[in-house]
């Protein structure tokens, strides 16, 4: 009985928690059912009569404000981002896997130095880079194209994955891959097989965090590229229009900009919890 | 089949421009097809490091190391024909006992295999733990599934890193027993590293006592007992250690030191045999504490404690100055604070250089 109590107050303890963290999402969801002038009117009611208008604005790209009809490229947005993000974290897990990697394993000249340089990208104010770094694209004409960006973007994911892999690389230790180079395998054979899927969890979560920064960023793209390159991030400016602030509008582009994130957690979860493939050294 | 270290070394680079670390230093050692060797050191010898080249996971700085007549210093590990059972026991976390057992064996290995895995599970006691992962093991029964694992493979060479350091003494003492038959039976050859010098006593045909990285001597236990080849090895070989006192030899016998270093007045051993002493006459008089005589002799001491362990009494001598340990099978009847007389029969002295620490003389008597 007192068992019982127990666990509905833990269960209401919990719900209240995922109430208080929950709210803000919750309230763009409701936001984005409804028009503007239900969202601004005071007081503020979970009365309203949902639409789709949002959603079908941002997906058919017309936006019908007071004053008038507007282009909105928030699908072209939502394309940038997901090939910025995806390239970006796929070009830093290649680079950066090895690379932690040969930081865990060997050590070489300078090796905790070059380490340390690509942890302090990470210091360096965005902002401070950025005019020197626009200089440069426009002199190397990577300005305003994907590769240049996607380049950029390696100062935001390469260190964070090199040094959440490494620490991984170096928990896992030297042996097993040793055990496995004695039963006749060979070095990369070794790297492959009991390494990687050792450290998968690690990869696992260094990609999925700098997916998510990749995907926030904001200022590399806002300089670096123009309009018809530009992720979501930059994109939402646009409902920031002369008749207002498109409040519904935001709140449908959020939510449609949530859903990739919150896919990849789902689908990166079994390797961040399970994380070995079970099997992956066999045979 | 047979294993040569010639002159092997191994300089670790010192960390961030520090002077390189010398793991091991021109070690040189050959073991005999079939032949069971130890490796007995304190921590930190390079036991570990002269396994780790002759596996091949570190590069020799130099030296050759020749196994079944071809050098293999250069070759991968996988082509070296080599099985160990690690420090670590690095077992794969994914696979269950019995697959990480196996796993060496690959499909080659099929019904006889799988029979072998079983026979040898069944050795070191952890048949029952066979479906389980490592996670689920404790660091004993890990170490054990690494054992079996190195054992199962056919090999040129089982390279066996302290493969019981985590077991209790009874078990251990069982499995010594075991595996040395298991190995023998089926004609491995096999390097051992231990601490345990029971272990290596137990297991090995011959024992390689290293320090420092470098190989102090190698033979046989009794002659490693009987002929230390200098003052390290008489004094890590045995338990308790041997009973070593500083001494300036003359014709016919040795003035001993006392604990301030001066020589103590009256404090004399005869021996009979010429003393080879170097010059200056500087030497190290060792005696094993089994080989100490309580109640008689020409020494005189007091008892400092006197102890029964069940069969053996621990009886510890204070003569000037200077701690002696003497064992006996009888219980002595002395009691703290008595005086006492002790002393040695000259066939049970052993000398050393007192400047090299380099054997000099044995006496006569082989345990
Ligand atoms: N990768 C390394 N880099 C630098 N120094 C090392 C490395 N591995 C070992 N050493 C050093 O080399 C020396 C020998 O180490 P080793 O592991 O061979 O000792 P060991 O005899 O196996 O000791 P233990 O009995 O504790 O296992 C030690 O001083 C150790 O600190
Ligand atoms: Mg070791």
């Amino acid at each position: 009985m007192a068992d019982l109590v127990l666990r509905v107050l833990r269960g209401l303890a919990l719900a209240l928690v995922l109430v208080f963290f929950l709210f803000p999402i919750v309230w763009i969801l409701l936001m984005s059912f409804q028009t503007n002038e239900t969202i601004l009117r005071l007081p503020p009611s979970l009365a309203f009569d949902p639409t789709l208008a949002n959603y079908k604005a941002l997906l058919t790209g017309t936006m019908e404000t007071s004053s008038g009809t507007l282009q909105v490229t928030f699908l072209r947005n939502l394309g940038n981002s997901v090939l910025l993000a995806s390239l970006s974290v796929g070009l830093s897990l290649l680079l950066g896997v090895p690379a932690a990697y040969a930081f865990a394993r060997f050590r070489f000249r300078l090796g905790e130095d070059i380490a340390f340089t690509l942890l302090s990208f990470r210091f360096a104010p965005p902002l401070l880079v950025l005019l020197p770094l626009s200089l440069y694209f426009n002199e190397l004409g990577l300005a305003d194209t994907y590769a240049g960006l996607i380049w950029v973007y390696q100062l935001i994911c390469l260190p964070l994955v090199l040094w959440i892999v490494r620490s991984h690389f170096e928990e896992a230790g030297v042996e097993v891959e040793n055990a496995y180079r004695l039963d006749g395998h060979s070095w990369w054979a070794g790297f492959r097989k009991v390494a990687i899927p050792l450290a998968m969890p690690g990869i696992a979560a260094a990609g999925l965090l700098a997916f998510i920064f990749a995907w926030n960023n904001f200022v590399f793209a806002l300089i670096l590229a123009s309009a018809d390159k530009q992720p979501v991030t930059v994109g939402a400016l646009a409902f920031v229009t002369a008749s207002g602030i498109q409040y519904g509008q935001i709140a449908a582009a959020i939510v449609l900009s949530i859903l990739p994130t919150l896919a990849l957690a789902l689908y990166a979860q079994r390797w961040l919890v399970e994380g070995l493939s079970l099997g992956a050294v066999k045979g | 089949m047979s294993l040569d270290l010639q002159a092997v070394s191994k300089a670790y680079p010192g960390r961030r421009g520090g002077a390189p670390v010398q793991a091991v230093r021109e070690l040189s050692l050959a073991v005999e097809p079939g032949e069971i060797v130890a490796l007995l050191g304190s921590s930190g010898c390079g036991k570990t490091s002269t396994l780790r080249m002759v596996a091949g996971f570190e590069a020799v700085s130099s030296g050759s190391i020749t196994l079944a007549g071809k050098r293999i210093e250069a070759l991968p590990p996988a082509r070296r024909g080599v099985a160990m059972a690690f420090e670590g026991y690095a077992l794969y976390p994914p696979l269950t006992v019995r697959e990480n057992i196996a796993f060496g064996l690959g499909n080659r290995g099929g019904e006889a295999g799988r029979r072998r895995v079983a026979e040898v599970a069944e050795l070191l006691g952890i048949a029952p733990l066979m479906d389980r992962k490592p996670a689920a093991l404790s660091g004993g029964e890990q170490q054990r599934a690494g054992l079996a694992r190195a054992l199962v493979r056919d090999a040129h060479l089982h390279l066996l890193d302290e493969p019981m350091g985590q077991l209790e003494p009874q078990l251990r003492a069982v499995l010594r027993g075991r595996v040395k038959a298991l190995v023998k039976q089926r004609g491995l050859t096999a390097v051992l590293v231990t601490h345990d010098q029971a272990e290596a006593h137990a297991m090995a045909d011959r024992i390689a006592v290293m320090e420092a990285g470098e190989l102090q001597q190698f033979g046989p236990a009794a002659a490693l007992r009987d002929a230390p080849a200098n003052l390290f090895v008489a004094t890590f070989f045995g338990e308790p250690p041997m009973n070593a006192v500083p001494a300036i030899a003359e014709p016919g016998g040795l003035r001993l030191r006392g604990a301030d270093g001066e020589v103590a007045p009256g404090w004399r051993q005869d021996l009979p045999a010429a003393v080879p002493a170097p010059a200056g006459g500087e030497v190290v008089l060792g005696v094993r504490p089994g080989r100490l005589r309580l109640g008689e002799g020409p020494w005189r001491g007091i008892v400092v404690s006197n102890q029964w362990l069940g069969d053996q009494a621990h009886v510890a001598v204070e003569v000037c100055g200077r701690l002696l340990v003497a064992v006996s099978l009888a219980r002595v009847p002395a009691r703290v604070g008595e005086a006492i007389a002790l002393g040695l029969d000259p066939a049970d002295a052993h000398l050393f250089d007192a400047g090299s620490g380099r054997a000099l003389a044995h006496g006569a008597r082989r345990a």
